[in-house]
Order: structure tokens, then C-alpha cells, then sequence
């Protein structure tokens, strides 16, 4: 065989393997895109009531991711826009579906009942849950989490607007606050994440 | 007397086309319809179809360009009806609301351009080719003026052929700005009100309709206009017999004749709405008519892009012996780096316009943000080219205004290796600055401040040329015959058009001027400074070596001087309202903005510049036949083709040429820069 | 006479057997490129690959150094200066199509980014397999036309034109229709569209390149061919490989990089 043909060939496979080396050795394990906890903070308890009636206690969730957003039914702009964001997120999960749960909570308890919530939830995905509860329920909730609000005044047919965070919050399957988003992640990155955490076995991440 | 026969005949004719055509459409559309409809589309299609054919049957009968169009006419019913005739079998719908279904048009209407082709004869050699047939090196051609209405090997029939359609597009596309600039001379609305019914469109639809399509057959104008000009003059100042490929030229040239049927068929088909941009999710829900525009577009862009790569390939196979690099004349330069740009990026419009096709055709949703898409994207791919596109318009007219120069003040052109590379490198730093058309667009903010740099970046290549111009023309003796006067005055209005440019490119004052009338007078500034003008000179200066005679002298100067202050006028006050309020595309305007005089003024402008242009058109084809005689070198240019008699003989040099100095060496005794083999 | 066809000989077969050893490195290249995609998920090495067998493609099978081979000849109308001419047209040409190709996987990354459609593995790399053995035939029938070689020109021009027709019905009618009963259709979402657009697009091209084939296959049996006259022959070649080379890259970036959706 020609030499310059072997030496051409040996110069391909070595450019290929140094590569290969390189990618193993620099390559840094896969990060988070969203911004992490550090220290991981275990999850406050939440213990609300669910459509059904029945109490939906975030400490019996473990094993699954959770994330959870808070907003309210009213909401004319970001809680629709987040919640189809979580939707594209949720349902390009595939089979990985069943590990995670999202999760809307009010901060708007006068006029969101626990059905009102799962109505507006069911929307976008029926596996989605919507959560509420009296305003004595929920505050030590937004409390916990850090969860500002605050009414807006009312118009002349009684609505107002609620201003409120807007993070997404993201609940590892050891019960620890691990990850959150601000409003207008791309649902790519929150993909992503979910699947590290759906494969993560240890609880470091 | 005995061409004008024909004219008339051919004109005659065109009306009974017209008419049979119209009735035709709209028997069709009432057998359908069960309705009568004056403005059914497939009867104003047929009869534009019907009525051009005819008007060239009477001309030259049924034969090349007659013959093209009637495929054209024949391929489009029979491949509209071939996806009809599917429906059918499926069960579909089999007629929609523009008698054909939207399929069925796009397939029949790209059916029918291809069917020009071979109708024409464009391809017959190719033919030959694949069927293992000599074809001859030299073409059986008609003589005389009727070889223009048949496809011709030879570039400069091509050239003309290529100028002469770009003036007609000019005036179809004027024609439509001064329907539309009529309706703004006063607040409200005047004419094209909603109870107007045209092609099934209201009056405002009309004007959307026509607004849209005067950006786009102007710009398909300039494509051809520059092609016309490179295709007649890059060759002779090279020393080639041809261009490297003259097939492949007569074929970029005639894609482009059905491209211009298509976009005019547009109108009649319900017309669209987005002006030239085509952007989505409005063009995703525009009537068919859109879809006959992307079409148009998609053929005419291969006319650009095939016409590109051959001159690339002239420039490097065909030049006379002695022509380095820097001994080309600089007009070649502006050619190659025009070139580069339509030979590449012209695909990424046709891509995009492609994908909104089936987008609409199969609901793929690349655009569709229901559907995961993301209409940013398309905005990304159309100005891929579309901003280096209007460098392909202004960078042949600035190698025409460099090329001129030098030769009326007898001064050597200024820095000519700095001139040749800023072309390159306007044409480079072209590709880099497409986001600056996408500030208020909703793209990622962070891209804006590097787009921004990069844009205001190409004000250096183009700062290197008005230095080089005025440098050369500082201390010279300067002569104003019409050329001259056409160059001056690109100069001036690009100038215009250059520093109203950074404003746009600047984001902070961008986001307050974007899609106001201050954008439509910096680019008409622009093109008019970089095309239009340097075409007009252009075609003074090269008319005598087509035709052996020039054009008149006193009518040219009244062009000049009719269209100059008009335009000036006209643009700076489009700046002014712009600056005041008034948005682009919209047909109306509130009285309290007080800007309705101004609008008058500008309306009158603009048939102002009408009537120049019409005094221009006459002067054009009056001189063919009765101009002055002009055999010789009559603006004594160093340039080759000027050492042969005009007009230039079929095969340009009976001699070849050796370059033996420097192209620009005006005023230097003894300076030489072709010699003739024979001569020795 | 003899000595003349035995050093033809002689290089035809030195010309064919570094046809095989470029086939057996793009065979391996995709065997590598296939592993790293199951192993390590890694879109640059990937990208990587692809760079290197698009670059063996574009030098041993479409002789991209023959553009800088310049003739002596200076006479405008002889085939030798033509035959240069025509390939700079042809290669201005394929530049201008890679901007096609280019502006559809700009789109792919736009749009998709880190994931990628769910397609059947197996019949991409089938599909993938069968245009890469028509590359290897395509070159063995340039390389016989180079020598003179008709008839083996005939029969390894004809198994390529096969193959490209194999290729065709391996996308058209059976990678498509599978794909749309796993629910990626045209109109199913930004993944289906890009798929569709992209492989159409394609598949369009090596259509017309079967096309071109036809017309080679059917002038060169009328003998209208010579080891010295063959512009038609090279062109068809070089563009064959092209769209190989376009596949190269496509390959990658419909069935290997990126993160499963849907």
C-alpha cells in the first residue's frame, strides 16, 4: 500500500484518539444550567390540600423530582408562559415522565380554591398539580421559600394584579432544594437538568 | 417603418390577449363557482399571461420568448391540474378560494417556469448534451433587433437583453410606488379605500399588495440591472471572447423572465402583505399570491447566483494576457466581490423563503411557535443575505463611479489597490452585520452591541472609496458630459445615504427609528447613490460602444437635473417625517402629525422623478436608431474596449490584447496600458 | 503501445487499491463515530469525525487538488483549458449549494440544539452504509474511465447509480413512512420538520444526481467517453461525492448528536 496513504490513515486515527483522550480527560462532568443550592437546604415541608380533597405533603414525594412554581389563576402573563415552558419540558421527558412532579402553588388564596388551581393546571398537562389553601395555610409556605407577593389595587370590577416571584424551584429526589430558574429559561436547559437529576443516585450533585 | 409594425401589431394584439385571457379566467371561475366574479384572480392571471404573450406573438411571432411564455402559461394549468387531479383521487378539496387550491398553484406555478425554459429554449444545448449531440460553438442566431427577444450566446446581447428588462422592471415597479405614494399625499384615505374590490382584494389590501411587491421587483430589478451592466462591460474589460460559461449566462438570464411573471402573478392571486421581508407568521397566513412571490424570488435568486459564479469563474479563466490581479480594472474588482455574495448567500433566502413554503404546504412548523419553532430564526437566515445583498447592489455602481472617475478628470484613479480591496472588504465585513436589522426583533439582547460594531465597521471600506473619489478628483479637469453628471451625483446621494446609516446601526437611537419612514429615505439614499445613478451612468457612457451611437446630450442633462433635486428632496423629507412619526407600510397617517404637506411635496417628487426617468426611456430608444453616430473613443478612455471601433464587432477583439501598464495612468506621458498583438 | 497500456495498467491499479484503502478508513471512521455517539455523547468529537472524513472524501475521491492543476495550454478554446474552467464552475457551484446545506443545519441547531429526533438507528446506518459503498464503486468507475476501462466503468457506475437508488428507497419509503408511525411527522413539531426538510432535501439531491448517472451511463455506452475526454464522467463523480459528503455531515447531526426528545 502507498505510504503516504497509511501515514494519512494513521494520522486520522491518532487525531481521533487524541481527541477521544482530551474529551476524557478535560471533560468536566455534566453541570447544571440553572443556579444550584450550595449547601443543598432540605426542602421546608408543604401540606396542603389537593382538588380531590386529599393533603399533598411535599416529605411524601421523595424519590421523585418536584418543582415547584408559585402564581396564581389570575395571572395574565408570566404563570401561562412558565407553565407551557414546563409543559414542553415535562412532555419531551418520554418514559422519565413519572419522576416528576410539577407543582402550582397560589399566592393567591382569595380567589384560587384547590379546584380553581387543578382546573387552570389541567390546561397544560393533566399530571400537572394545583395547590391552595387559607392564606393562614399558605404563608408560612411562601415564608419558607422566600416567596414574595403583593396585591395590586383593585379595578373597577374588583380584579387586581398579584406581583409575585416568579422562580421556578426544583426539589432533588432526597427532598433538598436543589436547583431554581428565573423566569424565561428556555425549557431546553430545565430538560436537561431534570434528566441529571433523574440519574442521579447519590445525594451530591 | 418597418419595425414599428410590429410594435403596433404586438400592441394591438396584447389588449385582444388580454381580453380573451380575462373572459377565459373568469368563465373558468364562474363554471367552478357557480358565481360571477369581475375580479376572479385566474382571470386576471390569464389575462396578464394572455395579453404578454400575445403582445410578443405580434412582435416576433411564435417563437423564442412568445414561446416561452405560452409553456409558461401551458406548464402552470397543467401542473396545477396535475396536483388537482391527485386531490381528486384522494378526496380532497379540488378548488379553493383562487380557484386552485394553494398546492396545486405553487406546483403549477413551478411547473410553468421551468416550462419557460425549455418553451424558450434556454436549455436545448443541454439537452443535446445529455443526449450525446454535438452542439456548435457558434449559435444559429437571429440578426438584428430581433436576436433580443431569443437566447443569445453572445454576453453583450445578454447585457442588453438584462438592461433592458431591468429598465422595464424599474417602470413596472415605479409605476406601483406612484399608486401607492398617491394614496399618502393626504391624510385618509383617497382611492384605494375599503370599498375599492380589486383581484379580490379592498383597496387597502391593494396597497399592501403593491407596496410589498415595489420592494421586491425593484430589488429584482438591480439584481438584473447590475447583471446587465457586468455581463456587457466585465468581459470587454478583460479581453475574453465571452464569458466562461455562455449557456449557463443565457440561462441566469432568461430564469429571470419567468421569476418576474411569477411575482406580478402574485398580485392577481389575492396579493400578500408583508412587504419585501416575507417575514412569518404573517407569511405563513398571507394569501396564495405569497406563496407566487417566494417563488419569483426563488427564481430569480438562482438567476443571481448562476449569473455570480460565472463571473467568478470569467474573471479567473478568461483574462488577456498581462492582467495580474492589480492591473484589472476596478469595475472587475467591484464585479468579483458582488459576485462572491450572490454566488453564496442568495441560496440562504431562497432557503428560508423555501422553508415558509412548507411551512404553509405541510405545516411543518420551523416558524410555528405552537409547533416548538421560532420565527427569529427566519429572520436570521433572510437578512443572511439580504443584508449583503444591498452590497451586491452598490458595489458594481461604486466600481462604475471609480471606473468613471479617472476618465473625466484625467487624473490616475486614487489609491487603486486600496479601492480594489475595500471592495472585498465591504463585501466581507457584509457578511457579518445581517443582526443589525433584527435589533427591535426580540433577539437576544446580547448579540446587538457586537452587530452594532460590526456594521458601523463598514463605514471604513466605503470611507476608503469617497477618499480615493475625491482625492482623484481634487486638482483634476473635470468634465461633465451626462456620465459625469451621474456620477457626481451617486456620489453625493450615497453620501446622504452613508451618514444616515449609523444612526440605524447605532441600537440606542435604532430601537426609536426602526420601521419608520427615516429607514425607507436612508435606503432609497442608498440605492438610488450606489444603483441607480451609477446605472444611469453607466449606460450613457457604454450606450455608444452597444450601439454606436450616444445618447442626446440636452436630454440627458434634463434627466440630470429633473431627477437630482427630486430625489434629494424626496428623501430628506421621507427622513424628516420619519424622524416626526410616520411609520413604513401603512397606508394612512394621522393629520395631527402635520406632516401631510410634506407628503405632497414628496408625492410630487416622485412623478417628478417618473417624468425624468420617461424623458430618459425615450432618449434610451430614440438613440438606438437616431442618436449622434459614435464609432470612435469619444470619452478617450484608456479601458480596451474604447480602442476598437463601436459598435463592438460579434466576437469582441479581432485582435487580442497584452496589458502592458497600469489601467489608470491618465495624464502621464507615454503611459500605455494595452497593446495589440497585431500592433507590434 | 504495449508499454503505453502497461503503465496504465500499473497505475490503475495502484488508482483503485487507494480507492479501497480511502473506503475501508470512512468504514472505520463511521464504525468510531458510531461507538463515540453510544459511549461518549460527545457532539465535538463527533463534529470531529465528520471533518476528517469529509476532508478524505473531498481529496482522494473528489480530487479537490485538480482545481490548482493549471495547463500550460493558453488557448481559450482547447478541452484541456475548458476542462479547468469547468471545474472551477463546478466546485463554485457545489460552494454555492454547501450554503443550502449549511442554512439547514444552522436550522437544526437553532431549533433543536442538544436533542435530536427519535429515528431508527438501524436503518440510518443502513442508509448510511449503502451511500458510502456507492462512493467506493463511484470512484472505481472514474478511476476506470481515467484508464480507458469501459466496460468496468459501466458495471461500477451502474452498481452506484443502484445503490444511489437504494439509498433513495431506504429514506423515501422506508425510513419515512417508519418515522411517521413513531409519530415524527411533517407537521408534528420543530424535530419532524427538520428531519423531513433535511433528509428531503437530500434525497432530492442524490435523485438528481441518479439522474446525472443516467445520462453518463447511457453516452458512455455509445463509447462517447475517452481516458482523455470524460468532463462529463468527472463531473457526475465529483458531484456524486459531494452529496456523500453533504450525508456526512447530516448523519451526524439527524441520528448521533444530541439528547433523545419526544
Amino acid at each position: 500500500m502507498d505510504r503516504k496513504l497509511a501515514w494519512v490513515g494513521l494520522a486520522s486515527l491518532a487525531l481521533i484518539a487524541l481527541a477521544i483522550v482530551a474529551t476524557l480527560m478535560l471533560g468536566k462532568p455534566p453541570q447544571f444550567r440553572g443556579t444550584t443550592y450550595d449547601p443543598l437546604v432540605p426542602a421546608p415541608e408543604i401540606a396542603l390540600k389537593k382538588a380531590n380533597g386529599e393533603e399533598y405533603r411535599l416529605t411524601d414525594q421523595k424519590g421523585k423530582v418536584v418543582l415547584l412554581y408559585f402564581g396564581y389563576t389570575y395571572c395574565p402573563d408570566i404563570c401561562p408562559t412558565t407553565l407551557a415552558t414546563l409543559k414542553q419540558a415535562y412532555t419531551n421527558l418520554g418514559s422519565d415522565a413519572n419522576k416528576v412532579e410539577i407543582v402550582f402553588i397560589t399566592v393567591d388564596p382569595d380567589r384560587d380554591t384547590p379546584q380553581s388551581m387543578q382546573r387552570y393546571v389541567n390546561q397544560f398537562d393533566a399530571s400537572f398539580i394545583g395547590l391552595s389553601g387559607s392564606t393562614a395555610d399558605l404563608q408560612p409556605v411562601w415564608t419558607e421559600y422566600g416567596i414574595f407577593r403583593e396585591l395590586g389595587p383593585k379595578d373597577a370590577s374588583g380584579n387586581y394584579i398579584v406581583s409575585h416571584t416568579a422562580r421556578i424551584l426544583v426539589v432533588d429526589k432526597q427532598g433538598n432544594l436543589h436547583l431554581s430558574y428565573p423566569y424565561g429559561e428556555q425549557w431546553q436547559d430545565i430538560l436537561f437538568d431534570l434528566r441529571l437529576l433523574i440519574n442521579q443516585g447519590g445525594s451530591q450533585g | 417603418m418597418k419595425n414599428i409594425k410590429p410594435l403596433w401589431r404586438g400592441l394591438l394584439l396584447l389588449f385582444i390577449g388580454a381580453l380573451i385571457g380575462y373572459v377565459i379566467g373568469v368563465a373558468l371561475d364562474f363554471l367552478v363557482m357557480k358565481a360571477v366574479n369581475f375580479s376572479a384572480p385566474v382571470g386576471g392571471l390569464f389575462g396578464l399571461l394572455g395579453g404578454v404573450s400575445s403582445f410578443f406573438f405580434g412582435l416576433i411571432g411564435y417563437r423564442w420568448i412568445t414561446r416561452g411564455l405560452v409553456f409558461q402559461l401551458i406548464g402552470t394549468i397543467v401542473g396545477a391540474l396535475f396536483v388537482t387531479g391527485i386531490r381528486f383521487i384522494l378526496g380532497m378539496d379540488v378548488f379553493g378560494d383562487f380557484f386552485f387550491t394553494e398546492p396545486a398553484w405553487v406546483f403549477g406555478g413551478f411547473v410553468g417556469g421551468l416550462s419557460f425554459l425549455v418553451g424558450v429554449g434556454a436549455v436545448d444545448d443541454w439537452f443535446k448534451w445529455a443526449m450525446g449531440e454535438e452542439t456548435s460553438e457558434h449559435h444559429e442566431e437571429p440578426s438584428g433587433w430581433e436576436r433580443y427577444f431569443s437566447v443569445s450566446l453572445d454576453h453583450k446581447v445578454i447585457g442588453i437583453q438584462y438592461t433592458v428588462t431591468s429598465l422595464l422592471l424599474i417602470s413596472i415597479g415605479g409605476t406601483f410606488a406612484l399608486i401607492f405614494r398617491t394614496e399618502l399625499a393626504h391624510s385618509g384615505l383617497q382611492f384605494l379605500t375599503t370599498t375599492l374590490h380589486l383581484f379580490d382584494q379592498n383597496g387597502l389590501q391593494i396597497y399592501n399588495t403593491l407596496m410589498s411587491l415595489h420592494g421586491m421587483i425593484m430589488i429584482i430589478s438591480i439584481l438584473i440591472g447590475i447583471a446587465g451592466v457586468i455581463n456587457y462591460v466585465v468581459p470587454l474589460l478583460l479581453g475574453a471572447q465571452d464569458m466562461a460559461f455562455p449557456r449557463l449566462n443565457a440561462f441566469s438570464y432568461w430564469i429571470a423572465v419567468p421569476a418576474a411573471v411569477l411575482l406580478l402573478s402574485s398580485l392577481f392571486l389575492g396579493g400578500f402583505d408583508t412587504g419585501w421581508t416575507g417575514y412569518p407568521p404573517l407569511s405563513a397566513r398571507a394569501p396564495v399570491g405569497m406563496q407566487m412571490f417566494f417563488l419569483g424570488v426563488i427564481f430569480a435568486g438562482w438567476s443571481s447566483i448562476l449569473g455570480g459564479l460565472n463571473v467568478l469563474a470569467t474573471v479567473l479563466r478568461m483574462r488577456a494576457k498581462g492582467m495580474t490581479a492589480f492591473r484589472m480594472p476596478i469595475f472587475v474588482w467591484a464585479a468579483i466581490a458582488t459576485s462572491l455574495i450572490s454566488a453564496t448567500a442568495t441560496q440562504l433566502i431562497g432557503l428560508a423563503f423555501q422553508l415558509v413554503m412548507f411551512e404553509r404546504l405541510l405545516g411543518m412548523g420551523f416558524f410555528d411557535p405552537v409547533k416548538g419553532g421560532d420565527p427569529i430564526l427566519f429572520q436570521h437566515l433572510f437578512w443572511f443575505y439580504s443584508h449583503p445583498a444591498v452590497y451586491v447592489f452598490v458595489l458594481p455602481g461604486l466600481g462604475v463611479i471609480s471606473e468613471l472617475i479617472p476618465v473625466f478628470v484625467r487624473k490616475p484613479l486614487y489609491g487603486y489597490r486600496w479601492v480594489a480591496m475595500s471592495s472585498l472588504g465591504i463585501a466581507l465585513v457584509g457578511f457579518l452585520v445581517w443582526a443589525h436589522h433584527m435589533f427591535a426583533s426580540g433577539m437576544n439582547e446580547y448579540l446587538r452591541v457586537p452587530f452594532m460594531y460590526s456594521t458601523l465597521l463598514v463605514a471604513v471600506p466605503t470611507g476608503v472609496k469617497f477618499f480615493s473619489w475625491v482625492a482623484t478628483m481634487w486638482k483634476g479637469k473635470i468634465e461633465t458630459p451626462t456620465p459625469m453628471l451621474f456620477v457626481v451625483g451617486g456620489i453625493v446621494v450615497f453620501l446622504l445615504g452613508g451618514l444616515s446609516g449609523p444612526p440605524n446601526a447605532t441600537v440606542a437611537t435604532d430601537l426609536h427609528l426602526t420601521d419608520t419612514y427615516f429607514i425607507v429615505g436612508h435606503f432609497h439614499d442608498t440605492i438610488f447613490g450606489g444603483f441607480v445613478f451609477p446605472f444611469f451612468a453607466a449606460i450613457y457612457y457604454w450606450f455608444p460602444k452597444a450601439t454606436g451611437r450616444r445618447m442626446n446630450e440636452t436630454l440627458g442633462k434634463i434627466h440630470f437635473w429633473m431627477m437630482t433635486p427630486s430625489f434629494l428632496t424626496l428623501t430628506l423629507l421621507m427622513m424628516r417625517v420619519g424622524l416626526i412619526g410616520m411609520r413604513r407600510r401603512i397606508a394612512d397617517y394621522d393629520p395631527a402629525l402635520h406632516i401631510d404637506g410634506y407628503h405632497l411635496v414628496m408625492t410630487i417628487c416622485a412623478f417628478l422623478i417618473a417624468a425624468s426617468v420617461f424623458i430618459f426611456l425615450i432618449n434610451f430608444f430614440r438613440s438606438i436608431k437616431h442618436g449622434e453616430e459614435a464609432t470612435g473613443n469619444i470619452w478617450n478612455s484608456r479601458s480596451p474596449e474604447w480602442q476598437v471601433p463601436s459598435p463592438m464587432p460579434a466576437h469582441n477583439y479581432d485582435h487580442p490584447f497584452e496589458v502592458v501598464g497600469e489601467p489608470y495612468d491618465y495624464g502621464l506621458a507615454g503611459s500605455q496600458y494595452v497593446k495589440f498583438v497585431d500592433s507590434e | 503501445m504495449a508499454s503505453t497500456s502497461m503503465t496504465h495498467s500499473q497505475d490503475k491499479a495502484s488508482a483503485l487499491s487507494q480507492g479501497l484503502v480511502i473506503f475501508i478508513y470512512l468504514a472505520i471512521l463511521t464504525g468510531i463515530e458510531f461507538f463515540i455517539a453510544l459511549t461518549m455523547d460527545s457532539a465535538p468529537l463527533l463534529v470531529l469525525v465528520a471533518i476528517v472524513k469529509a476532508g478524505l472524501v473531498a481529496y482522494y475521491y473528489m480530487h479537490i487538488y485538480r482545481l490548482t492543476a493549471v495547463e500550460a495550454e493558453t488557448d481559450h478554446h482547447s478541452y484541456a483549458y475548458k476542462l479547468v474552467s469547468n471545474r472551477i464552475g463546478l466546485w463554485l457551484f457545489l460552494l454555492s449549494d454547501s450554503f443550502v446545506f449549511g442554512g439547514l443545519l444552522t436550522t437544526r441547531i437553532y431549533l433543536l440544539g442538544p436533542t435530536r429526533p427519535a429515528l431508527n438507528q438501524f436503518l440510518g446506518l443502513t442508509v448510511t452504509a449503502v451511500l458510502l459503498v456507492s462512493s467506493f464503486f463511484m470512484n472505481r468507475a472514474e478511476t476506470s474511465m481515467e484508464h480507458g476501462d469501459r466496460k468496468s466503468f459501466l458495471l461500477n457506475a451502474t452498481l452506484t447509480m443502484l445503490l444511489g437508488v437504494a439509498f433513495l428507497l431506504g429514506v423515501v419509503a422506508v425510513e419515512w413512512p417508519n418515522a411517521i408511525r413513531e409519530g415524527v411527522t411533517p407537521a408534528s413539531g420543530t424535530a419532524g420538520a427538520v428531519f423531513f426538510m433535511m433528509t428531503g432535501m437530500h434525497a432530492f439531491h442524490v435523485f438528481t444526481g441518479v439522474l446525472f448517472l443516467l445520462v453518463v451511463l447511457r453516452n458512455a455506452r455509445r463509447g462517447l467517453y475517452s481516458a482523455e475526454k470524460h468532463w462529463a464522467v468527472e463531473a457526475a463523480t465529483v458531484y456524486w461525492h459531494f452529496v456523500d459528503l453533504v450525508w456526512i455531515f447530516f448523519y451526524p447531526a439527524l441520528y448521533l448528536i444530541g439528547k433523545l426528545i419526544g
